[in-house]
């Protein structure tokens, strides 16, 4: 009952104060009121939760606690080992990787090279249907187990790249050298799993998405209660650094608003999200339990660049001056995001402010005279998918672009992404320009490079390509070290300034709120709660 | 009286199967893409696309999917829903708490509603009875989404009397079920008054007075029994409503019951979820008329089925 919990919540808290107050002074002990402490953290309901099999944010915040990555990302986002001890390269293209000793699953197996290679080969292995699939494509063999024809069966079940060496070290060999390796394996794709994961015929066992198997910081405490809560607890024989809580309830919510008024009853803890309608009053009803943090999130404007309309370079910058940034950002997001004129995300190692020069910087009148001279279309459209509550923004940016430029703007909704992109995908005449967005998987250049510009990329639904833009791309991979693929990426980038496929508009940033009941929240560039900072209040 | 039931019964199937058909026929045609509405913005692996397209055969036209749906559902298979959980154990988690909401809501109807109803018929035209009347058109008014929010924002957030949303026991579904039961409750109230005012001015009623007996009697036994005819065809259409208010308000408060379910699979394209779940309400509203039907001859010994 509401009443009683929120009793028991102060219980806690005092006996916490206690306990510390006993032993100033002296290291910090995990005491009985540590383990004792639960936070709750709001979610949606993941889609899926094995490793290689989740893409959604509800479930990379739910493996995070459950499992151990071989890097993270230190506080400039560069990738430092977790649970490898070392990851090195002769050429980037044969990967070394050995781990750290003494990890254990939660269920005692050790965490040896047979628990990556084993879930890796399962991951890349085509008819298991694994949504992250395609992040084993740059290790060798795995044509093999992906033939083009979906129903023909592949000629190999296992990665012919992949090598154990012994029960530790395990060597990774890639198509091609590829010098962000490292940062890669920081995705969840790249997770363990162990043995009982999996059933005799080689398959997921029956139930083990529902009580997970991993070898983090917390261990599930129950099964999953699907649309209600995984509840997890401390891994005692955790060998990493130990969290300072002793259970994490994720609490699944279908609507986020709801999340937002049980974390202002203090009923739930932490909301890393805070959804657009509160973000007008979270500062008011939160105080400075309202907290920013940096995201990879990048909000565009894309041109269909084979579309005559749309294929002059000049006609696009003129379009990106006529938009007024930073006036959208403070009336539609109250501040919320960050006015974007580069091509890749501040968080990147590698990124350098305003890489889109003159053409980013609002300038009306230059940009009416620049699309009278180049003979701009009459009217343009912005499509855009309606359930992503973007109709605010895309309407300002209509707006802006019909006063400016002296045309007429349709601002066009699509009901659904799902909707927007097959049309994107065939070219479907009378789309216009439109909206997308991307988030990072892991922090590389490459990692919006490849996907957004690069010729055929996974999200570059404009059309664009540059020969030139993929040449620059593939070296910069093929470097040795990271300092001298930023390099050949900044002089890629620099050639997305000049030819202008997309307009850059925003960058995101993390919203979060929480209770008064805890304290050392952090979000991370993922929007993960960081789980090891985070404290009950008073401890 | 048999005959009468079995021939529901096989009214019943024959219903099931023209929904299910009409249903699995509007998803089919509403449905994009129902593989990138559940990746959402991110690209779907081609992996995954092939698998799932096998999985749910999507390359396959209408009347084979539809069979193989009902095919499926006649060796009690639901199948899976798109994130391939068995739609049997989704349901098997969702409708306790619906059944729960529900339940407490129809209590709350039937318990104030029916209550008021007959104090307001009583004291017609009493200080009690206008100000039901204008309480009750205020509530009939306002949709059940106002209704919701609101009550939350006062109840929950406001004052703190009740949890603002879901905290898996009974206590937290207080809140929810009266704002559910709210608008049944509203026309329960009205709908009894009149009937009992009707009942009152009627000859049996009268005559029940000239013998003798005592007004609680009369009123609570003879007149009340008498005007539940209508009340309890209306509880039973009604039952229909507070299935489709259960989207609404269990959204609301993060239950996640049969209409949580529900609005999701809609959300996501979930065709033999949204499939499944409607013929399921179907039915459920099927067997409610006729235990009402049935209820008929309870209440009043005259009516008799052929």
């Amino acid at each position: 009952m509401h009443v009683r919990r929120a009793t028991a919540r102060i219980v806690v808290a005092v006996v916490a104060a206690g306990t510390l107050a006993a032993c100033t002074g002296g290291p910090a002990t995990v005491s009985a009121a540590d383990t004792a402490a639960v936070v709750s953290i709001g979610i949606g309901e993941p889609t899926h939760l094995i490793p290689t099999n989740t893409t959604d944010s509800s479930g990379a915040q739910v493996l995070a606690a459950l499992f151990t990555p071989l890097v993270t990302f230190d506080r400039n986002n560069k990738p430092v080992p977790a649970q490898a001890d070392s990851i090195t390269a002769t050429d980037s293209r044969v990967w070394t990787i050995r781990l750290k000793g003494g990890y254990t699953f939660h269920n005692g197996e050790p965490v040896t090279s047979d628990s990556y290679l084993r879930a890796w080969n399962f991951g890349a292995y085509g008819p298991n249907g694994q949504d992250n699939n395609p992040y084993f494509a740059k290790i060798s063999g795995y044509a093999a187990l992906n033939p083009t024809d979906p129903k023909a069966t592949p000629t190999a079940t296992t990665l012919s790249g992949l090598r154990r060496i012994d029960a530790l070290t395990f060597q990774v060999v890639l198509s091609a050298p590829y010098s962000d390796f490292p940062a890669a394996l920081g995705y969840l794709a790249f997770l363990p799993l162990p043995a009982a994961a999996f059933d005799a015929t080689g398959h997921i066992a029956r139930g083990f998405e529902d009580q997970l198997v991993g070898d983090g910081p917390f261990q599930m405490r129950d099964v999953w209660a699907h649309d209600q809560s995984i509840e997890v607890q401390r891994y005692d024989s955790y060998s990493g650094t130990k969290p300072k809580v002793g259970k994490i309830d994720f609490k699944i919510y279908q609507d986020l608003t709801t999340a937002y008024s049980d974390a202002l009853t203090n009923t739930l803890d932490v909301l890393p999200g805070v959804p657009t309608p509160n973000l007008a009053t979270a500062a008011k009803d939160f105080g400075n339990r309202y907290r920013h943090s940096p995201s990879s999130a990048f909000q565009y404007l894309a041109f269909p660049t084979y579309d005559p309309d749309y294929s002059n370079v000049n006609v696009r910058k003129a379009i990106s001056m006529a938009i007024d940034r930073d006036q959208i950002v403070k009336s539609v997001f109250a501040g919320s995001q960050i006015a974007a004129r580069s091509f890749v995300s501040p968080v990147l190692p590698g990124y350098r402010a305003n890489t889109c020069g003159a053409a980013c910087q609002y300038n009306p009148v230059a940009a009416k005279e620049l699309y009278k001279q180049s003979n701009g279309p009459a009217k343009v459209q912005i499509t855009y998918n309606a359930d992503g509550g973007h109709k605010e923004w895309v309407e300002a940016t209509c707006n802006q672009l019909a006063r400016n430029l002296g045309v007429k703007c349709v601002a066009q909704a699509e009901a659904k992404l799902a909707d927007l992109l097959p049309k994107l995908q065939n070219k479907t005449p009378g789309v216009g320009m439109f909206r997308l967005g991307w988030v990072m998987d892991y922090p590389s250049m490459e990692d919006y490079l490849t996907p957004l510009y690069s010729t055929g990329g996974s999200a570059n639904y404009y059309g664009y390509s540059n020969p030139q833009f993929d040449q620059l791309v593939a070296q910069g991979s093929q470097q040795p070290t990271g300092a001298a693929a930023i390099r050949l990426y900044q002089e890629a980038e620099d050639l997305l300034a000049r030819d202008m496929p997309v307009i850059p508009l925003r960058f995101g940033q993390n919203d979060f709120v929480y209770s008064a009941n805890v304290s050392n929240v952090s979000v991370d560039l993922f929007g993960d709660v960081n789980l090891l900072d985070i404290t009950v209040s008073g401890t | 009286m048999v005959r009468f039931v079995v021939r529901r019964l096989l009214q019943m199937v024959i219903v099931f199967f023209g929904t299910t058909l009409v249903v699995y026929a509007m998803m089919f045609g509403a449905q994009g893409d129902p593989i990138q509405a559940l990746a959402g913005e991110k690209p779907v692996s081609a992996a995954q696309r092939a698998y799932l397209t096998e999985h749910f055969h999507l390359d396959h036209g209408f009347w084979y999917r539809y069979a193989d749906y009902v095919g499926g559902l006649l060796r009690g298979d639901l199948g899976d829903t798109l994130t391939l959980r068995p739609i049997s154990s989704v349901l098997a988690g969702a409708w306790p708490y619906t059944l729960k909401l529900a339940g407490l809501a129809m209590v709350v109807v039937v318990v104030v509603g029916v209550g008021a109803g007959v104090l307001a018929g009583v004291r017609r035209g009493g200080l009690f009875d206008a100000a039901t009347l204008a309480l009750t058109l205020v509530v009939i008014g306002v949709p059940v989404v106002v209704l919701g929010f609101l009550g939350q924002y006062l109840l929950g957030i406001r004052l703190r009397l009740f949890p603002v949303a879901n905290e898996g026991d009974l206590y937290s579904l207080i809140l929810p079920a009266l704002l559910l039961g709210m608008l049944s409750l509203a026309t329960a109230v009205r709908l009894t008054r009149t009937t009992v005012v009707e009942n009152l001015r009627a000859d049996y009623a009268k005559t029940a007075r000239a013998k003798g007996l005592s007004r609680t009697r009369v009123v609570g036994v003879h007149v009340l029994r008498n005007s539940l005819i209508p009340v309890v065809t209306f509880l039973g259409v009604e039952l229909g409503s507070l299935m489709a208010g259960a989207v609404v308000i269990e959204n609301i408060f993060n239950i996640p019951g049969v209409g949580f379910t529900l609005a999701r699979a809609v959300r996501t394209e979930d065709g033999p979820t949204v499939v499944t779940i409607v013929s399921l309400l179907v039915i459920v509203f099927l067997v409610v008329n006729l235990a009402v039907d049935l209820l008929y001859a309870v209440l009043d010994p005259r009516i008799r089925y052929a």
